[in-house]
This record gives structure tokens, C-alpha cells and sequence, in this order.
């Protein structure tokens, strides 16, 4: 299934639900908009069978889908939202999520401060869920060097060109392309934008793909793809599949991703949603979503609660975390990068 | 002009104007129709191409409906400017790339607010990567149209870019409420690359164009492909056809046209090639034809007429001619040869025949020599040159008529003597060496050609003793005899001229022998001829350079010893002064007509000498020839000179010879009375020598007889029976009353016995050889003084 099928999909099926929503809400139903395969269904089912509730997921498969859902309907029809790092301000700019009474949710300072520290304003509007990075997955045994720089993706090698895949998204690949040139990701000088935008014009030829990576049906698995940017998680799952399959957060650095869990200001469940938060950063139920979907927590209680092997994996908890840095809110000259990107490498 | 030629020429003539003409409709009816053609071509390409535009435009219109009310856009519109950046603008710029992905001939798809910023944009890569929109900034000088709501405008990036910009205006986004009233916020723009349109629109001839302004529009790839330059004067070579799509845009359809009548007239030139080709081969197989059917023939037919003389003509490869309408020629051409044969026989039968005897004549025996003598002997031959002996007499006596009878006759007798062809048999093809054959040369000469050499003389004489018998004309007999010379082939020569030349001569030796005989050519001959000949030059250059003098020789009286007279004697010297003898010169000067004049210079210094030596009892004896005896216009002439030189008739004396008497007496005595009758005095010249008869001499009445010097010039001169010939013609001349002069004396013996006889006078070289007249003078004057002292 191509990326832009299922997620016209998803819209449709969203657009759906929120007017029907509006118009007979459930009080014993609880909406959630989120990432598929983000949260362990045992978790949910345990949820429903305690509070007498039924969880209803919307997924989606891309930040800019569940933007336009959001766009289109407020977010009316959800109530929790499950919201990244970048679009969380503009979401409480625009009033689409509605504040949480975070002092009533015990486990909440067991995740530490840095989840707001990170993206300053939030608090109050999200609680923490998730975060992770992104880095280089390939095929150690289709590869005799292991790339350990971004640029390596830029400018491959003989064995590399032409089995590249890279994530379609413009916003990450303006990052990483930044990254690679030794810029901060965060740059809004024109010039760097410019640079970045040019590199990853020149990368097009070399690259195989424009996609994230997938499971079922995997590039890298087949050797049509030899090195994909990814992110950590994926990778992650991937070794658990198949052999041959190693992750490297290069050495110009790589930014923080975080995923925040938000109530919707159209949202008529908030105390059910409150117990879901509550449910959800409960360290116990936490460390288990982690060893569901191999992302990152901020609490070193959950974190403890994990096995040695995720809880050492540098690919799920890297030592040098701290000094990658999160996006900031794109300015207009990157957000225009972003449009020439897609223009230029024809992604969509 | 050969009839091949001719018939090339003409049949060539035709051909290139059929062709010009043919070329020239051709020509005609291809440009007609390629104008059809062109115009129809065009006419359909604009109309599917027409139908493509109309299908792109309303497919822009369809697509910014869809657009303008697509969710994402209108989202993006509802949020306010700050957040549609940093939550739609992606999803935007995905959804218009959506749009344009699918629509081949979109340069772009933008979202332009209202001061012309392009807030999302996805593009070609030809279109510029700018903020602002140029288009829409610059739409009301661009704008083509305005329908319902989309402005269309064009918008020029470069010669190869022409862009057609359809502008949506997106008003503040109100599901419920849609006026015009609405503020606008901004614009969806569809942009349609029109220079790729015409170049898709475009077909393996035909170029697509827009015309915006008066202005073209095109892909000039394509039309340097097509090789159409619709900017250049090369554009009156291009057919174009245009309709208006939007107000002020026109499509255009143009063909280069003479790639049509390039083509056409390259067909065309083929085709001529092709025609011309076969219309050579048609021509040369027409003259091929020619050839056999007519030319072949004809030459067959030429060679046939050039073949014409010859006797047997063959005609055989013109048989297979015979079916056709050359048979019919062949048959009219056989007749006509039968005929013209037939007239060429009569007339080589008149040409080589003699008209009166019907023999053959001088061109046909000299045809016959001409074929039968030469180098290389076929043959002997004998020639005989016959001349008949007093025919002259029979046509003057008896007239022409009467001459031509006996010529024939004479034609028979030969015929029978020598046993040849019967008249009427001859066929001139048949004279040939087989046969002895009868020629008539003309006038009384024949000729007969014998073959072999050994019965020449014995025929010669039987033809000389056949004629001794009378030709019996109209109960008349004729006589008449031959002179008959003889040349043989190869003994005596080989040419024909020769031949007939040492026949001749030999003849003439006949007739000098005393005719009624034949001569059989020898060497000899030749060599009088030649002697003949240069006394005849001398003779000739004698009379020219006046070298013809007279000597004179006296007659003595024996009893007084007195000069009588004297005999004037003609002496020719030639061009080395060699003195010629009259025995030689006078035949020849007779033979060649000059006689007179050597008469006249002898009677000219006879006078001069008489009128000097003034004694009027002298007399000068000049000979004259027979013939001069008949002519009376010579004494005419001698008695003028006489009369300028005072000198009577009676001191001039004529000698003449025997030999006049015989042919013809009786004129002859005519002539001497005529003589006798002016007063001139006559002689009988060399009387004794020829046949002359004492009797006959009697009626001449000469005056005086000389008698021939052989009377006293033999040695038994003074025989007895010499003395008594002598004696009794001294007694008879008495008788008769004439002198007698005795001639040749050169001795006193011969003196004794002419005076023993009795006779008279004198000549000889006893007393004087003959002088010239100074040394006669002074001889006469000196004797004069003898008389006077004895």
C-alpha cells in the first residue's frame, strides 16, 4: 500500500468519524488520533475492561495528515491527540487542545522536567509519551564500510549510490541534510537553507526510495536499499526481524523527536482522558509501551522496569541524548524549504 | 534530311510537347490539389487540436474548482497566516503537486494571495523559483479573457516559455455563504505551458502555434524540426489556419507547404523521368522498327538501284518483302527496271552503234581495245585500218546520198569478207575477241578487229581483192578500193590509242605505196612518222619565221648558150639552216595545206627576179600542185603579186606534173585553157616519169615539155633504144609545136647527146645548180657579157 493511498484513506475515515462524532457523542467512548502499532493493544483493552469504556484509535500515518484533520474539524470528534514536538505550539496557538489539570496526574513527575524543557510553553497543554532520534539503518553484510556520517548518505560510495532510502518527509530531510553540512538543524539562515535544499537536490539521483521504512514488505530486507534514514525505533524492529540489520546515529549529531499525548478543546471526556493520561504514565504500563514500540520515556522509573536490553540499547536510549537538540518552530524561509524540497524531489 | 532523322526529329518534337503539355496540367491539377490537401490537413489538425485545448481549459477549470475547494486548501485559507505556514503549507503544497502530477501540460499550480505572493507554489522546473507571481502582478496587460470568474492571462518567460495563466480568486472561505461580496484572500493559479501544448499539438508536418497580440507562439525546437519559421519572410512558403480559443488567444495551425510541392514536384519529375524514359525506349524502339520494317528494305531496294547496271540484277532479298506493300514496290520497281533496261540497251546501242551501217563505231571498238588490250595479253589481235580509195570521187559526183549507200554496202562486203555478225544480230555486249567484228570509225575509214596475228595480212588481202569487183547501187556500179594498214596486239603495242595510231600509219604507208593495198606496221613507219613530222615542224616554223626562199635555176639555150629562163625551185631551211629538200617538204606543206603559201613566196621572188632583170623574153617556170591547178583563186592571187611587180603573164611558165592529168583529164584540160587563156605560159613537168601517153599529152596543148631528168641521168642514157625514146619525143613535141627542155643535165656527155637529139634548152647543173636570186642575177648578167663577147 503506497504512503498516499492509506493515508487518503485515513483522512476519509477521519472526516467521517468526527461529523458522526459530533452529532451522537458516547460518553463510554474514548476517540484517540494516533500513530498505528504506538500503543500496546493489551495496554488498551486492559483500559477498557477497567474504566467500562471503549477506545476508539484514529490512525495516521504522517504528522501533516493528522494536521489536516485537525484543520479541518478542529479536532472535533477526538479527544486525545497525539501530538509531535514541532506542531504542539501551533496546536495550542490555534486553541485546538484544551489545558490538562497535570497536578492530578501522579506519575507525571516521575518522567523529569526535561519534556517541557525541550519545547518551552507546553506545559500544561501535553503530557510526555515518547521520543526518539533519527540515525542510519543499513545492511552490515551488503556494506563493507558502515556509514557513520550523514554526508555518507550524501555522498555515498560506489556500493551505496542508488540504495539509499530516505524518509519522504521535507521537514526531517531539511534537517538532516542541514546536519550534514555542519549546520544546526535549527538554521534559518538562507543561505545554509539554500545549501541544504541544493544537497538534497543532488542526492535525488543516488537515492532509491522516498519512504519510511515498513516491516512487512521491507527494502532493506530485500537488499533493494542498502542504508535508509529511519528512526531509531524502526530500526529496532527491524533487528528483531532480520539479521544483518544495524543502526548508527551518525557523527554530526541527529535531533530529538519527542511525542506528546493532548486533550482536544472539542473533547467532552476529559475526566476519562485524565485516566487514560494517568494510565498511560504509570511506569508499569509505560515501561511496557516501550518494550511495544521501542521508543524512549522520560521516566527513569519506567526506564528501570525494562530489560537489560532495551534499557542499554544506545539505539533506544543513546548516552549522548542531551546534546541533541529539538526542532524549533520552522520559520517561514524554512517552511518555504520545505515547499522547494517538495517541488525538487518530486516526494509527496 | 535522312528519314530516320526526320522521323527522330519529328516523333521527338511531338514527344517534348505532349510532355510539356502533359508536365503543365499535371502540374496544374498536383498544385490544386496539394492546396486542397494542405488546407484540409490543416483544417483537421486544428480542429483536434482545437478540441485538445478546449479539453486542457476545461480541465484548468475543473481542477481549480477542485482546488479551490479541496479541504486542505480551504483550511489553509480558514487558518490565519501565522499557523496555515506551519500546519497546512506542506499538505498544501502536496495537494496542488497532487493536481499537477496528473496534468501533463501544467507548468504550475500555485497559491497566490491578493499582493501577488506565491504562498504555494509546485512547478516545473523551467518555471522560475520566485515569491512573486509575475503573471497575476502583470495580469491586466496580459489578461486574454475573463470567463465566470478565472481571468486568463498570458505571460511570456522566454521565447521558449509561454505560459497561459488561469487565475481562480479565493474569497474568504464561507461553506454557507459564497458572493462575490466575500473579501478576496488570494488566487489559485493554474498554469498551462502553451509552447509545449503546440508542441504536443504539433504533428510530423504541421506546427502548432498561439497567437496572443499579433504575437506567435511556438516550440521552436518543433519548428526548427518542421523547418517552419513563422517569424521570417520564409513564412509566405507556410499555409496557416487559426481560430480563436479565448478572446484574445488564437490557435494556429501552419504547414510548411512546399514540402507538399517539393514532393509533388519531385513526383512529378519522376513521373517526367519515367515518361521520358519510356518515350526513348518508344522512340528507339520506333526507329529499331523503322529499321527493319522500312529503312532495311529500302537500303535493300538502294543497293538494288545502285546494282542497276549491272546485267543480272538479284532481287532475292527482297522476297520476303513480298507480302507486304514493298511487294507491290518491288513489282512496279521490277517493271521499271525491265523498262529502263530495256531504254538503256536502245540507247548503248545508239551510242556504241553507227547510225547509217549499223556496225559499230569508234566508241564501241575502243571500248572493246579499251577491255581487251593491256599489260596483261588476254589475247593477239590484229587491227586493220581500212580507208576507202576514191569514195570522195563517188560523193562528189554522185551526192551524199548515193555515198551513203555505198558505205553501206561497203559495211556488208566487209562483213562478208571477214565472216562477222549479220547487222541485225549485233549486240554491241557480243563484240569481244571471239569474233571478228566490222567497225565504221566514220566518213570512209573502218576498222576491223581480227583476233590472233597470223591471218591478218591474208584477210587484208582479201579484202583488198573483194574490192576489185563493182558495188552494185540502183543498177550503178561503184568502184571503189582499200587502203588497209595493220597493227597487231601485243607485237606492236599494247594501248589502244597506239595501236589505232600504228594502223593508221601503216595505212597511210599503204595509200603512199599507191593504195589498193595493205601494210603491215613496222618499226620504220613509226620513224617517217617522226621524220614526217619535223619536216612538218620545220615547215610550220618555215612559214612562221618566213624561212621559205626561192633559188632559181636557168634554162640554156644549147645553140646560143643564152638564158631563156629559169626554173624558180622552193628551199626550206630549218632552225639550224640545214637545208630541207623539196622532195620532203612539198608532200608535207601539201598534206598540211600551206602549199599556197610556199607557192606565193616562190612566185613573189620569181617576179621580184624578173622585174629586176627587166628582159621581157625571160621566162620564170613555177611548179603548182594538182590541187592549185583547180584552184582559181591562187592565179588570182599570183596575178596581183605579178601586177605589183610589172610582170606579164607571158614570162611566168607553171609546171605541172603528170600526175594532175591522170585523175581527172578533163578538168584538168579545162584548167590548162583557163591558164592559157590569161596568157600564162605551161609546162609538162617531169614528163617520162609517170603514165602519161604521148597521145594524151597532145590535147593539152602545153607549151613546153621537160623531160625528166631520168632520160639522161641513167647511165645507158645514151643507148640506142634511148636515143631512139628520146628522139621521137623531140620529133613529136616539134610536131605539136612545144619546146622541149631536157632536165638533170650535169655532164658535157650528157650536153653531146641532148644536143645529138636536138633538143633545144637545157637545165642542169652542167650549167648552174640553182641559185639565189643575187647569185642568179649576177650569173644572168655575167652570161650576158659571154653572149656579148662571143
Amino acid at each position: 500500500m503506497t504512503p498516499s493511498l492509506w493515508r487518503n484513506i485515513c483522512v476519509l475515515a477521519a472526516a467521517t468519524l468526527s461529523f458522526s462524532a459530533g452529532a451522537w457523542a458516547d460518553a463510554n467512548t474514548l476517540r484517540i488520533l494516533t500513530w498505528e502499532d504506538y500503543f500496546d493493544p493489551e495496554l488498551i483493552s486492559r483500559f477498557e475492561a477497567t474504566h467500562q469504556v471503549t477506545v476508539q484509535s484514529i490512525y495516521y500515518d504522517n504528522d501533516e495528515v493528522r494536521d489536516q484533520i485537525m484543520a479541518e474539524n478542529q479536532g472535533n470528534g477526538f479527544d486525545l491527540i497525539l501530538v509531535d514536538d514541532i506542531k504542539l505550539p501551533t496546536y495550542i496557538d490555534q486553541g485546538w487542545l484544551a489545558p490538562i489539570a497535570t497536578e492530578r496526574l501522579v506519575h507525571l513527575a516521575g518522567h523529569g522536567e526535561l519534556w517541557h524543557q525541550r519545547v518551552p510553553g507546553i506545559e500544561g497543554y501535553a503530557i510526555p509519551y515518547s521520543w526518539g532520534t533519527y540515525g542510519i539503518t543499513y545492511r552490515s553484510d551488503l556494506l563493507d564500510t558502515a556509514p557513520t556520517r550523514w554526508a555518507d548518505l550524501f555522498e555515498p560510495n560506489e556500493a551505496l549510490t542508488g540504495f539509499i532510502q530516505m524518509l519522504p518527509q521535507a521537514s526531517e530531510l531539511l534537517v538532516i541534510a542541514l546536519l550534514a553540512q555542519g549546520d544546526g538543524p535549527n538554521s534559518t539562515d538562507p543561505a545554509e537553507l539554500a545549501e541544504a535544499l541544493a544537497l538534497l537536490s543532488a542526492q535525488k539521483q543516488r537515492v532509491a526510495y522516498y519512504q519510511t521504512l515498513d516491516f512487512d514488505d521491507n527494502l532493506l530486507n530485500q537488499g533493494l536499499v542498502k542504508a535508509a534514514m529511519s528512526y531509531n525505533s524502526d530500526a529496532i524492529v527491524l533487528q528483531e526481524r532480520y539479521d544483518n540489520i544495524e543502526f548508527v546515529v551518525p557523527d554530526e549529531g541527529t535531533v530529538l523527536w519527542i511525542d506528546y499525548w493532548t486533550l482536544s478543546a472539542n473533547s467532552t471526556q476529559t475526566e476519562l482522558a485524565m485516566a487514560f493520561f494517568d494510565f498511560l504514565l504509570e511506569p508499569a504500563n509505560n515501561a511496557q509501551n516501550v518494550r511495544y514500540h521501542y521508543s524512549a520515556t522520560f521516566s527513569d522509573q519506567a526506564k528501570s522496569l525494562l530489560p537489560a536490553d532495551i534499557r542499554t540499547n544506545e539505539a533506544v536510549f543513546p548516552a549522548n541524548a542531551d546534546r541533541f537538540e529539538t526542532l524549533q518552530r520552522p520559520s517561514r524561509q524554512t517552511i518555504r524549504t520545505m515547499m522547494k524540497i517538495i517541488n525538487n524531489l518530486d516526494i509527496d | 534530311m535522312k528519314l530516320q532523322t526526320k522521323f527522330l526529329v519529328n516523333l521527338g518534337l511531338i514527344a517534348a510537347v505532349a510532355l510539356l503539355v502533359f508536365a503543365f496540367f499535371n502540374r496544374q491539377i498536383i498544385d490544386q490539389f496539394n492546396e486542397d490537401e494542405i488546407h484540409s490537413r490543416l483544417s483537421t489538425h486544428l480542429q483536434l487540436s482545437s478540441e485538445l485545448v478546449d479539453n486542457l481549459l476545461a480541465n484548468v477549470k475543473s481542477d481549480l474548482d477542485l482546488i479551490s475547494n479541496d479541504s486542505v486548501i480551504t483550511s489553509y485559507f480558514a487558518t490565519n497566516e501565522i499557523s496555515r505556514y506551519q500546519l497546512f503549507h506542506s499538505e498544501g503544497t502536496r495537494t496542488l503537486k497532487r493536481y499537477f502530477k496528473h496534468r501533463e501540460f501544467y507548468a504550475e499550480i500555485a497559491i497566490v494571495l491578493p499582493d501577488g505572493f506565491k504562498d504555494i507554489y509546485v512547478k516545473d522546473k523551467a518555471v522560475t523559483d520566485t515569491d512573486l507571481d509575475t503573471g497575476l502582478l502583470t495580469r491586466a496587460g496580459n489578461s486574454v479573457a475573463q470567463s465566470d470568474t478565472i481571468l486568463f492571462g498570458v505571460e511570456l518567460l522566454d521565447p521558449k516559455r509561454v505560459l497561459l495563466n488561469a487565475y481562480q480568486p479565493i474569497r474568504q472561505f464561507s461553506s454557507r455563504l459564497m458572493t462575490d461580496l466575500n473579501p478576496l484572500i488570494g488566487y489559485i493559479k493554474i498554469s498551462v505551458d502553451l509552447v509545449r501544448l503546440t508542441n504536443k499539438n504539433s504533428s510530423e508536418r504541421i506546427l502548432s502555434s498561439f497567437i496572443v497580440d499579433g504575437q506567435n507562439y511556438y516550440d521552436l525546437d518543433t519548428a526548427a524540426e518542421l523547418k517552419i519559421d513563422l517569424a521570417s519572410v520564409q513564412a509566405s512558403r507556410v499555409n496557416s489556419v487559426s481560430k480563436p480559443i479565448l478572446d484574445r488567444l488564437i490557435l494556429q495551425s501552419s504547414l510548411r507547404n512546399d514540402i507538399y510541392f517539393d514532393v509533388s514536384t519531385q513526383l512529378l519529375q519522376r513521373g517526367l523521368i519515367i515518361i521520358i524514359l519510356v518515350v526513348v525506349s518508344l522512340l528507339s524502339m520506333t526507329v529499331l522498327l523503322l529499321r527493319v520494317v522500312i529503312l532495311r528494305p529500302l537500303a535493300v531496294f538502294s543497293d538494288l538501284i545502285a546494282q542497276s547496271d549491272s546485267p543480272a540484277v538479284g532481287d532475292i532479298s527482297l522476297r520476303q518483302y513480298d507480302d507486304n506493300e514493298f511487294g507491290k514496290l518491288k513489282q512496279k520497281f521490277d517493271g521499271l527496271m525491265y523498262r529502263l533496261r530495256e531504254s538503256s540497251s536502245s540507247l548503248e546501242r545508239q551510242a556504241f552503234s553507227d547510225p547509217l551501217t549499223g556496225l559499230p563505231n569508234r566508241a564501241a571498238l575502243y571500248r572493246f581495245l579499251a577491255s581487251n588490250t593491256g599489260a596483261e595479253v588476254l589475247r593477239p589481235l590484229s587491227i586493220l585500218f581500212l580507208d576507202l580509195d576514191g569514195f570522195k570521187q563517188i560523193n562528189d559526183m554522185y551526192g551524199h546520198t548515193t555515198g551513203d549507200l555505198v558505205l553501206i554496202a561497203v559495211g556488208k562486203r566487209l562483213r562478208q569478207l571477214v565472216r562477222g555478225q549479220a547487222i541485225d544480230d549485233l549486240c554491241l555486249h557480243q563484240l569481244d575477241a571471239r569474233q571478228d567484228s566490222v567497225i565504221r570509225l566514220g566518213g570512209d575509214e573502218f576498222t576491223i578487229i581480227l583476233t590472233g596475228d597470223e591471218n591478218a595480212e591474208f584477210v587484208a588481202r582479201r579484202i583488198v581483192e573483194g574490192f576489185q569487183t563493182a558495188i552494185n547501187i540502183d543498177d550503178k556500179a561503184f568502184y571503189t578500193g582499200v587502203s588497209i594498214g595493220i597493227s597487231q596486239y601485243p607485237a606492236h603495242a599494247t594501248s589502244p590509242s597506239t595501236l589505232m595510231q600504228y594502223a593508221d600509219l601503216a595505212m597511210y604507208q599503204a595509200k603512199k605505196q599507191g593504195k589498193m593495198r595493205s601494210v603491215l606496221f613496222s618499226p620504220e613507219l613509226v620513224e617517217f612518222e617522226k621524220q614526217r613530222q619535223l619536216i612538218e615542224t620545220a615547215v610550220r616554223e618555215g612559214i612562221e619565221h618566213g624561212r621559205f626562199s626561192a633559188y632559181f635555176q636557168p634554162k640554156v639555150r644549147i645553140d646560143t648558150g643564152a638564158i631563156v629562163g629559169f626554173e624558180a625551185l622552193a628551199r626550206l631551211r630549218d632552225d639550224q639552216s640545214a637545208l630541207v629538200q623539196p622532195i620532203a617538204f612539198i608532200p608535207v606543206a601539201q598534206d598540211s595545206g600551206v602549199l599556197e603559201y610556199i607557192t606565193y613566196a616562190v612566185a613573189e621572188s620569181t617576179c621580184k627576179l624578173l622585174q629586176q632583170l627587166a628582159q621581157p623574153g625571160l621566162v620564170g617556170a613555177i611548179n603548182i600542185s594538182p590541187t592549185q591547178l583547180n584552184d582559181l583563186r591562187l592565179i588570182a592571187d599570183i596575178r596581183t603579186i605579178m601586177a605589183s611587180y610589172d610582170v606579164v603573164p607571158q614570162q611566168i611558165e607553171f609546171e605541172i606534173t603528170e600526175e594532175e592529168l591522170i585523175g581527172n583529164p578533163q578538168i584538168a584540160k579545162q584548167n590548162l585553157d583557163l591558164l592559157r587563156s590569161f596568157g600564162f605560159r605551161t609546162a609538162l613537168d617531169d614528163f617520162g616519169a609517170g603514165y602519161s601517153s604521148l597521145g594524151q599529152i597532145k590535147k593539152y596543148a602545153f607549151d613546153t615539155l621537160k623531160l625528166d631528168q631520168l632520160f639522161v641521168n641513167t647511165e645507158d642514157y645514151n643507148s640506142t633504144a634511148a636515143y631512139g625514146v628520146v628522139n621521137s619525143i623531140q620529133a613529136l613535141a616539134n610536131t605539136l609545136g612545144m619546146a622541149v627542155v631536157a632536165e638533170g643535165v650535169e655532164t658535157a656527155a650528157q650536153m653531146d647527146f641532148v644536143r645529138a637529139i636536138g633538143i633545144e634548152i637545157v637545165q642542169g647543173f652542167y650549167y648552174s645548180e640553182p641559185l639565189p636570186l643575187e647569185a642568179f642575177v649576177e650569173f644572168y648578167y655575167a652570161n650576158q657579157r659571154t653572149l656579148k663577147r662571143s
